[in-house]
């Protein structure tokens, strides 16, 4: 029985093979799901819940379990982009029902019309609005993503969403292949003036 | 080179001048078109009607306004003073005049943003009493600079407004005061490699002593003690005249025993073949002394400090001669310009000025240039004026200057490695521009990308066209805006998360009291059941009462 | 969204370029008739035809500007390039599938100029060699020596009909005077080597030396297109000096350590399509290495291989073979000669 022999071999090898990969997934076991992470680093944090998740770590694991990919406005076609990378998927346009991507913008209350109510305040996600009840509210520009959240609850609707002013200090230039005479006409709109 | 050999003078022309024995790697050596603006002498710009100060290149201004609207001012006078520690400088008013407005107008930006400026009318006329420049420093106007501590110096050339004029316009009191102490050798930069420009060439041939003054006061400023001259081999007056101001200097100093406490520095000119882009700080440093600054570094870190000549001429006037800085040298060239050369013109004067006085053809010309045609700006609104950083304009006519770069479509690059062996840092424009196109900016970062000094020299030999630059500028400020939005989203996942902890630690507490509460009410319940009137523990009370007595009694 | 700097360029562009190269070409296009007969003409006119109208089709089907794509005579050097490697009075339908090949395939399915990894020209002609290895190794011998002279009227017959009005073939003008066919020199030698004969015994047949002598004319007039192309700075010293150089060394090895089995370093330079691979083929920009020191090793690697396969291989020419090879090797080659940036030591040079 000339066969016997390599039967024994390869049994044997496969034996230790697979015995040392029982071992490393135990040892090496990881805890949690690590993809969800690397999926929650390339997602905006805008916390928007425009995807239809309530918050960006939800919509993470969602996608881990094989959601679409493009369900995130402010992410936006980067986003989407980078996702497709990370996950080895095909890029896919952003779903238009979710939202569309437009340039950044933050909220800003207008002082006079608030009546200090905290709804903002608590609808806030990222507790970008500073007051008390009866007291003065007014959104940290810098810490606002821009996720309109503070927007419906407002009684007085004295919340705006303006855009991101391009100054020269956060200008950016053009592709050179889509530079072209409009652009420069483009490029000097300013909406309202904020101080960043 | 021959006139240098027979000057005959005490000191030996071997001792000031010397041929430089380091190479820069890379670079071009295109059309010079110098000629066109260094045959005829300094003249001086006539004045405009109106002039538009830039406060900042930047939306963030740090310093007061000095004048208001409607303000009648002085030559010299202050407009805006910024704090020391700040990019924005002092800026003060060219003329005599009023001020008309304070306002966001187009100054030259590349992005044709609006940015802060003083547009101020100037007064035409004037006597000689109000031409006399007053002046808003303190009167140690007779003293020599010898004397003068170098942080003295380091503040009057900050209320000056002085920053560097060689095209970056660095404030130049931080750049000394972060050079404090460290720093040995001072190197001046008069190579002005690029081509059409003129302007240090014809100030070092009509100013040279002044200069020279300037480089010392810097010298004193930082405490070096070698200066070296940097100059291309295509200017032989401007280092003849420069040769002869040292001269004069080292005799004069040789002959002068009153200063004991100052000595002279050592004084070189070295000369190095014409090429672009030497005149680049970190390639004159190499140039000169085969040095390199180490990445992310300046050049403190080797002690050295770079100034450019106009700069130093700046200097030498606000400190012997107490101007502050109103005006430049700036070369006025190219095919449409009949008197193409080199004009003292006031800063804020508008292009279109330029284009009046000096009579120039501007029905072919859609963009005049701020700048050298590889490194400067293309400008189509002629109410922009110059600035501080504003060395030269070019009003080509020539389709060449402007319409390649109309072309959005460019030939594809056939990987002729061309760019590879002209960038002067070394670097592999190829595969930053495949990088580019693709947008791996992972990968660019790890090209070095930001270790180009965005000279052109590589676009200027691709066959193909393409706008290499154009790209690496694109890819540099998509890499700075992801950085920045990545950080902002690293903030708000971690606001987001302490304000879910926040909720999730009131929502506990809130339930721990909720325990309690409804375990107390339990407890009390369960006593009412075995004491209905609650006699039995009013009895057990009073026991306890009298127990913890006796105990403390004894 | 301005314009971006600079705003000069020098005047060389990619169609000029291209077209100073097809131009540095001619000196060996003309020795090669001179030698071979129309049969080189009629060869680099159909493939000129045909590599042009192959670019033309791929632009139509990708929907791209077809002018600008043609102007910048990236395709007609690549069939002039083909044109030239292949033996002459090959069929038509031969060249057409092999130019073809190389244009739809190893250049426009890659993306287009400057998207291929591999040098199309070299493609198409290994693809002919492979397919068809009889007809692709019958090369005419020198018209000095070969008994029947064909008239252009008898070339395209043969091209397009394989028989002339007489009756004759192909095999009719490969015969020399007294009845012996012949290829090329670096065949015969291989078909020598093999049957055991001693280089001197090669080198001395009077046929073999004539067919030699053309050869080495051949390549003389590439070396002249080339340096031309030097001078005038089209191609860079590195990879054609580098290719030869390693050539010479590489058979001096051989041939110093026995010189009656190995070839001497003289013969492998100046047989073959040693000129034409070291100034015209192994440079192709697209296909080659880009960073200067990258291009010396690449050169001297194709240089090695070319005489390993000739002297050790089945085909008697390897310079297709090695090229092929090495645009194998480019990424590798780029990625470990990388130049060192300016200022990325960390300490810096304090030696002055």
């Amino acid at each position: 029985m000339e066969i016997l022999e390599p039967i024994i071999v390869i049994t044997l090898f496969a034996s230790i093979c697979g015995a040392l990969l029982g071992f490393a997934s135990i040892k090496y076991k990881t805890e949690g799901n690590p993809i969800v992470e690397q999926i929650n680093e390339l997602l905006p944090q805008t916390q928007c819940g425009q995807c239809g998740h309530p918050g960006c770590k939800p919509y993470a694991e969602a996608i881990a379990q094989g959601e679409a990919i493009n369900r995130c406005p402010p992410g936006g076609e980067a986003g989407i982009k980078a996702l497709a990378e990370l996950l080895e998927l095909e890029i896919i346009e952003l779903d238009e029902s979710c939202g569309e991507e437009t340039r950044p913008r933050v909220a800003y209350i207008r002082e006079d019309e608030c009546i200090g109510c905290t709804k903002c305040i608590q609808a806030c996600p990222v507790d970008a609005i500073v007051g008390a009840a009866k007291l003065m509210h007014t959104v940290i520009l810098a810490e606002c993503t821009g996720c309109d959240l503070c927007v419906p609850p407002c009684p007085v609707d004295c919340i705006d969403m303006p855009f991101i002013e391009t100054t020269s200090d956060n200008w950016r230039w053009d592709h050179p292949a889509k530079t072209s005479l409009s652009d420069l006409e483009k490029a000097s709109l300013i909406d309202v003036k904020l101080v960043s | 080179m021959s006139d240098l050999a027979n000057e005959t003078q005490i000191i030996k022309t071997s001792d000031i001048v010397k041929h430089t024995k380091y190479k820069m790697p890379g670079g071009i050596h295109p059309e010079e078109y110098k000629t066109l603006s260094n045959q005829s002498p300094i003249r001086i710009l006539s004045k405009a009607n109106q002039l538009t100060i830039a406060l900042s290149n930047s939306s963030h201004l740090n310093g007061e306004l000095q004048v208001k609207i409607g303000e009648v001012i002085c030559k010299g006078q202050t407009l805006f003073a910024s704090s020391e520690e700040s990019m924005t400088n002092n800026t003060h008013s060219p003329c005599n005049g009023k001020v008309l407005s304070i306002d966001k107008l187009n100054t030259g930006h590349p992005s044709g943003l609006p940015l802060a400026a003083i547009r101020i009318e100037q007064a035409i006329k004037q006597n000689s009493d109000t031409e006399k420049q007053r002046s808003h420093q303190n009167n140690q106007q007779n003293e020599s600079w010898v004397n003068i501590s170098p942080q003295d110096i380091i503040n009057r050339i900050h209320r000056a407004g002085i920053v560097g004029l060689g095209g970056a316009a660095f404030p130049t009191h931080i750049k000394l005061k972060t050079s404090l102490g460290k720093v040995g050798t001072l190197i001046v930069n008069a190579m002005e490699c690029e081509p059409y420009i003129t302007c240090d060439d014809k100030l070092l041939q009509e100013k040279s002593s002044e200069i020279l003054q300037g480089a010392l006061i810097t010298a004193k400023a930082v405490g070096a003690i070698k200066i070296l001259f940097g100059i291309e081999d295509n200017k032989p007056e401007a280092i003849n005249c420069l040769k002869k101001s040292i001269s004069n200097l080292i005799d004069s100093n040789l002959n002068n025993h009153d200063n004991k406490n100052y000595t002279l520095p050592k004084i070189e000119i070295v000369i190095a073949k014409t090429k672009y882009p030497s005149g680049g700080e970190k390639q004159l440093i190499q140039l000169l002394t085969g040095l390199e600054v180490p990445q992310g570094k300046y050049p403190a870190e080797l002690g050295m400090l770079v100034q450019n000549v106009a700069t130093l001429y700046a200097i030498n006037q606000a400190i012997n001669h107490n101007e502050n800085l109103t005006q430049r040298l700036v070369t006025i060239t190219g095919d449409s310009v009949p008197q193409p050369g080199n004009y003292w013109i006031q800063f804020g004067t508008p292009i279109f000025h330029i284009i009046e006085s000096l009579k120039i053809d501007c029905h072919n010309i859609s963009h005049a240039v701020f700048g050298g045609p590889l490194m400067g700006n293309a400008i189509s609104d002629f109410n922009v004026p110059t600035q501080k950083s504003t060395n030269c304009i070019i009003f080509d006519s020539n389709k060449k200057l402007i319409n390649n770069n109309r072309e959005a479509s460019h030939s594809a690059c056939i990987r002729c490695g061309e760019c590879e062996f002209v960038c002067p840092v070394s670097l592999l424009p190829q595969q930053l521009f495949w990088f580019s196109q693709s947008e791996q900016w992972e990968q660019l970062e790890k090209q070095d990308l930001f270790d180009c000094i965005e000279c052109g020299a590589c676009t200027y030999v691709c066959p193909s066209k393409i706008p290499l630059v154009g790209y690496y500028r694109y890819a540099k400020s998509e890499i700075k805006y992801l950085n920045t939005k990545h950080k902002k989203s690293e903030l708000a996942k971690k606001r987001f998360e302490n304000r879910e902890n926040r909720l999730a630690r009131i929502k506990a507490e809130r339930e721990e009291k909720r325990k309690k509460t409804a375990e107390a009410r339990k407890l009390a319940a369960q006593n009412k059941e075995q004491d209905p009137d609650g006699k039995k523990s009013a009895i057990q009370a009073a026991l306890d009462r009298v127990k913890n007595k006796k105990e403390e009694q004894s | 969204m301005n314009l971006s700097s600079p705003f000069i360029y020098n005047d060389k562009t990619t169609s000029r370029v291209m077209l100073l190269v097809c131009s540095a070409l001619i000196p060996g296009i003309l020795v090669s008739f001179y030698f071979f007969g129309w049969g080189t003409l009629i060869n680099l006119v159909l493939c000129s035809i045909y590599a042009v109208s192959a670019e033309a089709f791929i632009m139509w089907l990708r929907k791209k500007p077809i002018m600008k794509a043609l102007s910048d005579n990236s395709a007609l050097l690549t069939g002039l390039l083909i044109g030239l490697s292949l033996p002459p009075m090959l069929p038509w339908w031969m060249s057409f599938v092999g130019v073809w090949f190389a244009i739809i395939i190893a250049k426009q399915l890659y993306g287009g100029l400057g998207f291929n990894p591999f040098n199309p020209a070299m493609v198409g002609y290994v693809l002919l060699l492979i397919s068809f290895p009889v007809e692709m190794t019958s090369w005419l011998p020198s018209h000095e020596i070969a008994q029947q002279h064909s008239s252009f009227l008898e070339t395209l017959q043969i091209t397009f009909v394989g028989v002339t009005n007489d009756g004759n073939n192909l095999m009719s003008y490969r015969m020399l005077a007294d009845g012996f066919t012949m290829a090329t020199p670096l065949d015969e030698s291989k078909t020598a080597f093999s049957r055991g004969l001693m280089t001197s015994e090669i080198v001395e047949n009077s046929h073999f030396f004539s067919n030699a002598n053309s050869w080495f004319w051949i390549n003389i007039s590439f070396l002249i297109g080339g340096l031309f192309l030097l001078a005038n700075r089209v191609t860079h010293w590195q990879i054609p000096t580098a290719m030869l150089l390693s050539m010479t060394m590489t058979a001096s090895v051989f041939y110093l350590y026995d010189d009656q089995l190995f070839l001497s370093p003289w013969l492998h330079l100046t047989m073959g399509a040693t000129m034409l691979g070291a100034f015209f083929i192994a440079t192709d920009p697209v296909t080659a290495a880009t960073t200067p020191k990258g291009r010396i090793f690449y050169g001297v690697l194709i240089g090695f291989f070319i005489i390993i396969i000739r002297t050790f291989g089945g085909y008697p020419d390897a310079v297709a073979f090695s090229v092929l090879l090495l645009n194998i090797a480019v990424p590798t080659i780029d990625h470990y000669t990388k130049p060192k940036v300016y200022g990325s030591q960390k300490e810096a040079n304090l030696n002055g």
